[in-house]
């Protein structure tokens, strides 16, 4: 091709291009602009906002949330993380941001986790005027952390299960599931057979329930699916997934799983962020999740199964030290977990 | 480019380098061994079936022409890029529909899993066995349908390429972990979200942290970030190992295959097009596995599907996911931009290499590098984000850039710079206005591809503006899920759209630079 034809080819597109690309460079800048805009509306200042990390289960969390919002006007980005890793992982992101922490409030579906970080320093005092009725074994003496309603690790079975159906679970190794201990309120459950019983003791339970052919599944849900999938006679897991599963199979029963004379109870547990800018409207937030309405919320979506200020049909609550639940957490998981999958020498 | 593709790698080196602990278990024991050998196997069969799904569509689309053929083309490209949540999520509404409940971990569960990859990476290998099918001498194909061997012939043609392509689903699948972590299977990419966000495994037997927070009272993880970092990426080690020797044998394969002949577009004898049955085969694999997944999810809804109710609930975080696709899109461009100047070869190799990495190495490296005080302007804002995305997806840009260094364009280079242009007045006045379909097709494509990224997303967990992806991976558990469907649904709809202007791009440039061959 000549020159003079690449001249004219050339200059006749830039004549047809340069508008193009004009009005697509203004469109990306606009998108840039506005999309900052965007962004910068949610990080402003003075636009009051609360970050909440919570391991409470979402869609449970969020209609608490907007309503709280619609209340106050107070804008909350609700921070969680998937099933997996829910109440672990929520703890490790605030480790790692502990010099410079993104979150306001925490929110926790367990006291075990909470009561390490405040030990570490993640949290600061906050003396809710929503805590006052608090029972005391339920709150932090330095006011470092509060409960709100409570759950209880639990036994489900399907009750519809035929006798010999149940014969042939205890026969092939479906008889009992659990969910891993590393995960969750099962650690706390695990951690507290060790501190009621000792080390030998539970040792030994542990020995007998592997040799009974425990099955270990990956969470409390899957436990509750499972049993009223009947693939297993019993489970153990939380109330509020075996409350979930009754909806749509309502021959599940469950029953607390009572230590020591009484049911594990499990409270969620709310704590102020240390380190943070201060920030009256998180405050708000924690006096609203402490609230009677919060927990009323709770129980009637099936989460929480019982009131923490007492109250009607409330089972027996194992008299237990969270704190001292919480210190013996990784030791108990690792000598129950080497025990039921096998690993102990 | 350095702070995208360079310092995330150097990063995530460094930090096992710190950590002697970790450097001393990098070593194939057991457990290694039989986590490498499941995510393998698992990860091979989604190859394979993706492979075999998709010879319908590649014959359709190779040897044939008019409407059913166009309609495929369009189609292939819209499957791909509906999110892998979409995938995983309408599978498990379909089963559920049909009765069935695979146990979590057990044979049928992860043949699920299997299934849910292949569908959704099928349309990879139907395109390179297209692309080779059109790149086939015609008259060849029309002497062996003279013969009586097209189909025979229509295979041999189809073997490399689809060679190629079962690598490239081996290595996307395997950097998937949303597919795999709800039903507690244990894989590579399970294990080094596990081992990185909570110092505890997944599966019984993980050695790499049996040390975390053992000794008696310390909290559970308190090894620190530093520690879990290392950790996890050494876990990742022999993976990466092998995805980046199957990407090497991929790259000179794949280089033999583009020396093989133009494609050739234009009339074909009628004896090549495929049977109708063919035809019909392709579709109902795209029904299969794209619409049924979509439609089984709708059908699943227990609420009216309300649109504006829809938008009001999953505005602020669907708002975010564009905002940050918008900002890698453009961010995409200017790097690819650069590239239009002077070529640079080790560029787009660095770039690669992050690609093949995966989006939860770069996710680890990104935080250890940027949380900290002097970088909190980049931790704690979009620019993260933007920043492994462009980091994962960069190399689509830089790739599109790279052709305007093969012929013809390196006449039309050649041409102004004869004329007297500067390099830069060449890429401002000749190759931009003709690449501009190119570039803004691949910068569409990343940004569409960040919208959906998992694996970086979720360990990042931005929070201004805080993206969907994480939201909706905290319901995927669920059984049925109303919020879970629509977030779903939403973010589904919302890639259809520049979805179909990147193929009306591609077409559009393949066209413009055919065109360009031609006059010179």
């Amino acid at each position: 091709m000549t020159k003079r034809l690449h001249a004219i080819l050339v200059s006749d597109l830039i004549r047809h291009s340069g508008f193009v690309i004009r009005t697509f460079a203004f469109l990306c800048v606009s998108a840039f602009i506005g999309g900052s805009m965007l962004s910068c509306d949610r990080t402003d200042s003075s636009k009051k906002q609360v970050v909440l990390y919570t391991s409470i289960d979402e869609p449970i969390a969020r209609p608490i949330i907007d309503q709280f919002e619609r209340q106050t006007g107070i804008d909350v980005l609700i921070v969680t993380d998937t099933e997996a890793n829910k109440s672990i992982g929520l703890a490790e992101k605030l480790r790692a941001e502990k010099d410079r922490p993104r979150c306001d409030v925490w929110w926790g579906n367990e006291p075990f986790h909470t009561i390490n970080l405040a030990n570490e320093g993640l949290f600061q005092p906050y003396d809710s005027p929503s805590a006052a009725d608090v029972p005391a074994m339920y709150r932090d003496p330095q006011k470092r952390w509060a409960g709100n309603a409570l759950r209880a690790r639990v036994f489900i079975q399907d009750a519809m299960r035929s006798f010999t159906g149940r014969l042939e679970g205890l026969g092939n190794g479906k008889g009992l599931a659990m969910a891993r201990p590393t995960l969750g309120t099962t650690a706390g459950h695990v951690s507290a057979v060790y501190v009621v019983w000792g080390p030998d003791r539970a040792d030994a339970f542990w020995r007998s329930m592997k040799s009974g052919g425990i099955a270990l599944l990956g969470g409390n849900g899957p436990v509750a699916e499972a049993v009223g999938r009947k693939e297993f006679l019993y489970g153990i897991t939380d109330n509020d997934d075996g409350a979930n599963v009754r909806r749509t199979n309502p021959s599940v029963s469950m029953v607390p799983a009572t230590l020591d004379g009484g049911a594990f109870m499990i409270p969620t547990t709310i704590a102020l962020v240390a380190n943070r800018p201060e920030n009256a409207d998180a405050k708000k937030l924690i006096d609203y999740l402490l609230s009677q309405e919060v927990e009323q919320k709770l129980i009637e979506a099936q989460f929480a199964g019982w009131s923490i200020r007492g109250g009607e049909n409330q089972p027996k609550a194992m008299q237990i030290d969270y704190v001292e639940v919480a210190r013996k957490m990784p030791e108990a998981v690792r000598r129950a977990t080497a025990i039921l999958e096998g690993r102990e020498p | 480019m350095a702070v995208c593709f360079i310092a995330p790698l150097a990063w995530v080196v460094g930090i096992v380098v710190a950590n002697p602990a970790a450097i001393a278990e990098l070593k194939l024991d057991a457990f290694r061994m039989r986590l490498l050998a499941r995510t393998i196997g698992y990860n091979a069969a989604v190859a394979l079936v993706a492979t075999v799904i998709a010879i319908p569509a590649a014959v359709v689309i190779g040897r044939g022409r008019g409407a059913g053929a166009k309609i495929l083309l369009v189609l292939l490209p819209l499957s791909l890029l509906l999110p892998s949540i979409a995938f995983e999520y309408g599978w498990k509404q379909a089963l559920r529909l049909a009765g069935l409940f695979p146990s979590p971990q057990s044979v049928g569960d992860i043949s699920r899993c299997i299934w849910t990859l292949a569908a959704w990476l099928w349309p990879i290998p139907a395109a390179l066995g297209a692309l080779s099918l059109r790149r086939a001498d015609a008259s060849v194909l029309e002497q062996a349908a003279l013969d009586g061997v097209l189909n025979r012939m229509t295979l041999r043609v189809l073997a490399r390429p689809f060679a190629i392509a079962a690598a490239i689903v081996f290595v996307l699948a395997s950097q998937e972990f949303a597919v795999f972590e709800p039903s507690g299977i244990s894989v590579v990419a399970t294990e080094v979200r596990m081992v990185f966000e909570t110092g505890a495994y997944s599966s019984a037997d993980n050695p790499i942290t049996q040390t975390f927070g053992a000794a008696g009272g310390e909290p559970m993880g308190s090894t620190g970030q530093s520690a879990r970092a290392a950790a996890a990426i050494v876990t990742a080690v022999p993976l990466t190992l092998l995805t980046f020797a199957i990407a090497g044998v991929v790259w000179f394969a794949s280089r033999r295959l583009a020396v093989d002949g133009e494609i050739q577009i234009g009339r074909r004898s009628s004896a090549l097009r495929p049977p109708a049955w063919v035809g019909w085969a392709a579709y109902a694999v795209i029904g299969l596995t794209s619409v049924l997944p979509i439609a089984a999810m709708v059908v699943s809804l227990q609420r009216r599907l309300d649109v504006t109710r829809i938008w009001n609930t999953f505005s602020p975080q669907m708002t975010g996911s564009l905002f940050l696709a918008v900002l890698a899109m453009i961010a995409a461009m200017a790097v690819s931009v650069g590239l239009l100047h002077r070529r640079r070869i080790g560029v787009i190799a660095m770039a690669s290499i992050c690609f093949l990495a995966g989006g939860q190495l770069l996710a680890i490296g990104l935080i250890r590098l940027f949380n900290r005080d002097a970088t909190a302007f980049v931790y704690d804002t979009f620019l993260i984000a933007v920043l492994a995305y462009v980091s994962r997806y960069g190399w689509l840009a830089l790739a599109a850039a790279a052709t305007t260094w093969q012929r013809p364009w390196v006449s039309l280079r050649e041409m102004a710079a004869i004329d007297g242009a500067s390099p830069w007045q060449a890429v401002w006045r000749v190759i931009l206005p003709l690449a501009w379909p190119m570039l803004l097709a691949a910068g569409l494509l990343v940004g569409v591809l960040s919208m959906t990224e998992v694996a970086a997303t979720v360990l990042l967990s931005p929070q201004n503006p805080q993206p969907i992806v994480p939201m909706l991976l905290g319901w995927v558990h669920l059984q049925r899920y109303d919020a879970m469907i629509e977030g779903t649904l939403l973010l589904s709809g919302a890639v259809i759209v520049p979805a179909m202007a990147i193929v009306s791009l591609v077409l559009f440039a393949r066209r413009s630079a055919v065109a360009l061959g031609r006059k010179n």
